[in-house]
C-alpha cells in the first residue's frame, strides 16, 4: 500500500470519527456569518453605524480605514472576531492532538502494529487539519457570499471579494499554524489533555502578547514571536493586500512544526 | 479460502539478541536473548510487570530498545519495521478500541493497513470460529462486552493470515468454550506453518498449546525450554503406601524424601523411576502412586522466587 493510500485511509477514518465535531463547527461558523450580515443589515437600516463611528477609538478608525464602522467592516468582523479565532483554533488544537489521544487510549497499538511509517499519523493529522480548516473557512466564505446576496440592503457598500478572501486565507493560515504547533506538542506527549492544555495556554499567551504589542511599542519586538502578530485583518480592512511576509511566516511555522512533530514521533516510544 | 504465504524466509520467526529496555533507573527488560522457530507455538510467561508486554512492543517497534536487537524472520524490527510488521498479526493486551466505530469498520480499517490481502471469506470463518455473531459486527464498539472486544481483536490480528501471530493475553475475558475454540484455531494455524508467540497467565492453556516456553522474571529470562522439559525439572511425585511400618532406607541418587509417616513415603524423583523399583521390591508395598508434575508447579516456583 502506497504512502498516499495509507494517509488517505487514515484521514478518512479521522474524518469519520470527528464528523460530528466538524459538522457542528461548520454549522456554527456559517450561522455566525449569516448573523453578522443580518446584524449589519439592521444597523445599516437603522443608521446605527453613524453612532458606532462616534464611539470607536481613533486608532481603530485609522487601522481599518474607517471600515470598522460600516456595513462592510461589520461583515468582515466575522473573520477577526476573537470568538471565531478561539473557536477555530480550539478545533485545530483538538485535531492536532489526535496522535496523543491514540497513544493515551492505546489505539496506536492497533494502528502502528501495521506496516505504517512513523510519519504516517503526523502526516494524517496535518492533512486532516489543512483539509478541515480549508473546508470550514470555505463554508464561512460561502455563508458570507450567500448572506450578502440575500440580506444586504441595496444601499450598502459591500466588502470587496479580495478583502474577504484575503482575510479568510490569513485566518486559515493562522488556524493551521496553531494546529501544527499542537501537533508538534502532541507528538511528544503521552496524554491528549496535557498536549491540548499546553497548546491552548501557549495560544492564549501569544494572543495576549500580540494584543499588548499592538498598543505598547516596547512590547512589539516580543510580540513578533506570536503567530497572532501575522494575522492583521485591520490592515486588510484598510485596503492593503495580505502581506506575503505574514503568509510566509505562518506557513513557515506550520512547516517547521510539522517537521518537528514528525521527528519527535519517529524517535519516541509509543 | 486461505491466503498462501509465499516466500517465507527460513530464519527464526523471532530472534532477540541481548535486548534491553530501561526507563530512567527502571530496567524493564535486561538483555534477553532467545529465538522462536517458524511453525512453533511459543508461550511467553511472567508475572505482571515482568517485561512481557515491553518485549512484545519492541518486536512491533512501538518501543525502541535501549540495547540489543530484535528480528522477525531475519529482518530487524527497527531497521526493517515496515517489512516485519507486514508479517505480524498482533493482539495487544490492552485493546484500545475506538468506541465510535463498528466492528466491521475497525476490521476494514486494519485490513486496509495490514499490508497483506485480506480474504473476506477467511475473515468470516474466523468470526464464526470465535463465536462472534456476524450481526454484532455492524454494532458500535461501545456496545461490545469485554469478551466480544477480545474476539474482534483476535479476528483483526488473524484476518490477513500473517506468518507470525503475536498475542498478548489472548484468552483474557473469553469464556471457556471460546477459549477452547481459540486453542483449536491456534493449533490449526500451527498445522499450516504459522508461528504463534503468545503471552499468557493461564498456565493450563500454555501447557496444552505451547511447544516451548520462556519465563521472564524482573526483565530476565529465567527459563527457556520445552513444556515437557520444564515439567521434568521438578521431577515426578511418587507416593508409596506400605502394608506395615518400614524403617527409612538410603535412596538412590536423584530421589528425595519429601514426606514420611510410619507406613508411607512421599518421594520426588528427578529422572527415570526404574532405579526405585529394586528398592521397593524389597519392601512390603501396598500401593504406589506416580503423579506427573504440572507446568504450574514449575512456574509457581519461579514466580515465588520473583516475589521473594
Amino acid at each position: 500500500m502506497s504512502g498516499a493510500a495509507v494517509i488517505a485511509t487514515l484521514v478518512r477514518h479521522s474524518f469519520r470519527r470527528r464528523r460530528g465535531l466538524l459538522i457542528s463547527i461548520g454549522v456554527t461558523v456559517v450561522a455566525f456569518q449569516f448573523f453578522m450580515v443580518l446584524a449589519a443589515r439592521n444597523l445599516e437600516q437603522a443608521g446605527g453605524f453613524r453612532q458606532i463611528e462616534v464611539l470607536l477609538p481613533a486608532f481603530m478608525k485609522q487601522w481599518s480605514n474607517m471600515m470598522a464602522a460600516s456595513f462592510a467592516g461589520f461583515v468582515l468582523f466575522g473573520y477577526l472576531h476573537p470568538l471565531v479565532q478561539l473557536f477555530l483554533i480550539a478545533t485545530a488544537i483538538s485535531i492536532g492532538t489526535e496522535g496523543a489521544s491514540e497513544i493515551e487510549t492505546r489505539f496506536v497499538d492497533l494502528l502502528m502494529a501495521r506496516p505504517l511509517r512513523r510519519s504516517a499519523p503526523v502526516n494524517r493529522t496535518m492533512v486532516m487539519l489543512i483539509t478541515a480548516t480549508i473546508g470550514v473557512v470555505s463554508a464561512m466564505l460561502l455563508a458570507t457570499w450567500l448572506g450578502l446576496r440575500w440580506l444586504a440592503p441595496a444601499t450598502a457598500r459591500l466588502p470587496g471579494t479580495t478583502i474577504v478572501v484575503s482575510m479568510a486565507a490569513n485566518l486559515a493560515l493562522l488556524v493551521i499554524a496553531w494546529g501544527a504547533i499542537a501537533t508538534a506538542i502532541a507528538s511528544a506527549a503521552k496524554r491528549r489533555s496535557t498536549a491540548a492544555a499546553a497548546a491552548g495556554l501557549l495560544a492564549f499567551a501569544s494572543f495576549v502578547l500580540d494584543y499588548v504589542g499592538r498598543f505598547w511599542t516596547a512590547a512589539l519586538p516580543f510580540a513578533r514571536v506570536s503567530p497572532f502578530h501575522y494575522f492583521d485583518p485591520f490592515r486588510m480592512m484598510g485596503g492593503q493586500p495580505l502581506p506575503w511576509t505574514d503568509v510566509a511566516v505562518l506557513a513557515g511555522i506550520s512547516a517547521v512544526s510539522w517537521v518537528i512533530a514528525a521527528i519527535c514521533y519517529a524517535r519516541r516510544d509509543l | 479460502m486461505v491466503i498462501p504465504v509465499v516466500g517465507e524466509p527460513r530464519a527464526p520467526a523471532i530472534e532477540l539478541r541481548d535486548l534491553a529496555k530501561t526507563y530512567g533507573s527502571v530496567h524493564a527488560v535486561r538483555g534477553i536473548s532467545f529465538a522462536v522457530a517458524p511453525g512453533e507455538i511459543f508461550g511467553f510467561l511472567g508475572l505482571n510487570g515482568a517485561g512481557k508486554t515491553t518485549t512484545i512492543r519492541i518486536l512491533l517497534d512501538l518501543l525502541r530498545p535501549t540495547r540489543g536487537a530484535a528480528s522477525i524472520f531475519g529482518f530487524d524490527c527497527q531497521k526493517d519495521h515496515l517489512r516485519t510488521r507486514a508479517m505480524v498479526g498482533y493482539l495487544p493486551g490492552e485493546l484500545g478500541l475506538d468506541p465510535h466505530m463498528t466492528g466491521t469498520e475497525l476490521l476494514d480499517l486494519l485490513a486496509r493497513l495490514s499490508g497483506r490481502p485480506v480474504d473476506a471469506a477467511y475473515r468470516l470463518s474466523l468470526v464464526d470460529r470465535l463465536e462472534l455473531q456476524r450481526h454484532d459486527l455492524s454494532r458500535s464498539l461501545r456496545e461490545y462486552s469485554t469478551g466480544m472486544k477480545r474476539k474482534l481483536g483476535l479476528v483483526s490480528a488473524m484476518q490477513a493470515d500473517p506468518p507470525l501471530l503475536v498475542l498478548d493475553e489472548p484468552t483474557e475475558g473469553l469464556d471457556p468454550l471460546v477459549q477452547r475454540a481459540l486453542h483449536d484455531l491456534l493449533v490449526d494455524l500451527r498445522g499450516r506453518g504459522r508461528t504463534i508467540f503468545l503471552s499468557s497467565h493461564v498456565l493450563s492453556e500454555v501447557e496444552r498449546l505451547c511447544d516451548r516456553i520462556g519465563v521472564i522474571r524482573a526483565g530476565e529470562i529465567v527459563l527457556l525450554s520445552t513444556v515437557e522439559d520444564a515439567r521434568r525439572r521438578t521431577g515426578r511425585l511418587v507416593r508409596v503406601r506400605f502394608a506395615r511400618a518400614v524403617e527409612p532406607v538410603p535412596l538412590p541418587a536423584g530421589m528425595t524424601l519429601t514426606g514420611q509417616t510410619a507406613d508411607s513415603w512421599s518421594l520426588r524423583v528427578e529422572h527415570e523411576i526404574g532405579a526405585l523399583l529394586p528398592l521397593l521390591a524389597s519392601l512390603p508395598v501396598r500401593d504406589l502412586e506416580i503423579v506427573e508434575p504440572a507446568l504450574e508447579d514449575v512456574l509457581r516456583s519461579f514466580y515465588r522466587e520473583a516475589r521473594s
